[in-house]
């Protein structure tokens, strides 16, 4: 390679560099530091290392994963108001999203869950399991299971989600993954951060 | 119109392909019209279509059929009868669509043999998923009508629990404790039975 060879090499590099984190946002999420989650008041500390996806399915979501958003999705939903929904609207016009309401019961959180996805991913495939009460940062709250199946894949998905409705707004933490060995192996990692949650105070 | 030729030589009613095609408009509108939206025009070809409008097509099959001998049955019945294994899922399915407007629609036209309890129920279940005041008074009549009907149904005991205790009235919420309390004694093995009796507790 020529000298001005080398030097278009080294301004690419340089170019390439600069451009990369707007590319690939994704970002690191320490152990063993609280961090808050999907701009709210809510804070986990997780007990290992995840990766903070910078693609974030709604404005007041957000995503974690291990090993990439298909193989194990962790999303957190923080502070969800009422007439809003879960994920970011595709086609309001055409396949409006259900809204949530500080009125819903708990119960009704499963249910919102179920038909935000059905309707997103455009499946019918889509199923909650178990319905039992739990605890979500020292507020009552919800954990049900599901199973999914995206369009267009066979690879079936089993989910667990803890909901609570707090100070009238929606708080949620979702786990997902293939039910093939990858749902089995972090769950328990999911149900450590699940107890792990807090909310800061003023939130409630 | 092969198709539409086929028809009159059967013994099916002809005009049931026309009414087919309208029946879809009118839920098409229906849905439109829950989502507060305008209608869509039915009668607009585009120049890449390869097939006639819809208006056009129900227009061109009740003219086909009213020029034939007429009579025939659609066989109602034997249809009804064919589907009853799925009917129940596919009700479940529609609810969660999230289209009122187009389920309302639905439920209205089966409803045209009569209101069955399975009808009433899911027309409850899309009242209260709705969920404004007015919808959870409409959906608890509806469960309790399809209580009258089917009294073990334990769905319909825990949706009409539910809108009681989601109306957020104390007088309510006795009688919708007592309704879940139904329907844990109805379905105990139930997937939710631990939330319900949370509930109930």
């Amino acid at each position: 390679m020529n000298m001005a060879g080398r030097v278009i090499a080294s301004a690419t590099t340089a170019i390439l560099l600069a451009v990369a984190p707007a590319i690939a946002s994704n970002t690191l999420v320490k152990q063993g530091v609280a961090v808050s989650v999907a701009r709210s008041a809510l804070t986990v500390m997780p007990d290992r290392e995840w990766n903070r996806m910078g693609a974030r399915p709604g404005r007041r979501s957000e995503t974690w994963t291990l090993d990439g958003a298909i193989l194990n999705d962790l999303t957190f939903y923080g502070a969800i108001e009422t007439g809003k929904t879960l994920f970011r609207e595709v086609d309001r016009k055409h396949r409006p999203l259900p809204r949530y309401s500080s009125r819903m019961l708990l119960t009704d959180i499963p249910m919102l869950l179920e038909n935000s996805y059905r309707i997103a991913l455009g499946t019918s495939l889509m199923t909650i399991d178990t319905v039992q009460p739990t605890l979500l940062a020292g507020s009552k709250a919800v954990r049900f299971t599901y199973t999914c199946t995206r369009p267009g894949e066979d690879v079936e998905r089993r989910g667990e989600a803890v909901a609570a409705i707090i100070g009238r707004k929606l708080f949620m933490m979702s786990y997902e993954a293939p039910a093939i060995f990858y749902f089995d192996r972090d769950l328990a990692a999911f149900r450590r951060l699940v107890a792990t949650a807090r909310l800061t105070e003023g939130a409630r | 119109m092969l198709s539409s030729r086929y028809m009159q030589a059967s013994h099916y009613d002809g005009h049931s392909v026309g009414a087919f095609w309208e029946r879809l408009m009118d839920e098409a509108d229906a849905t439109a019209l829950g989502r507060h939206r305008r209608s869509t025009r039915f009668d607009r070809v585009s120049y890449f279509d390869t097939h006639p409008a819809t208006l056009q097509r129900a227009r061109a099959f009740h003219a086909a059929a009213a020029s034939a001998p007429g009579g025939g049955d659609d066989e109602h019945a034997a249809w009804a009868a064919a589907l009853a294994r799925w009917r129940e899922a596919w009700l479940e399915d529609q609810l969660k669509l999230n289209d009122f407007g187009g389920t309302e629609y639905l439920l209205a036209q089966l409803g045209r043999d009569g209101w069955t309890q399975d009808l009433l129920f899911a027309r409850g279940e899309l009242y209260r998923m709705r969920g404004n005041p007015r919808d959870l008074i409409a959906a608890a009549d509806f469960y309790r009508e399809a209580i009258i009907l089917a009294p073990d149904h334990a769905e319909a005991h825990r949706g009409l629990g539910l809108t009681l205790l989601r109306r957020g009235r104390e007088v309510d919420a006795e009688t919708g404790r007592a309704e879940l309390r139904r329907y844990l004694t109805l379905k105990p093995a139930a997937t939710d039975a631990a939330m319900m009796a949370a509930l109930v507790s």
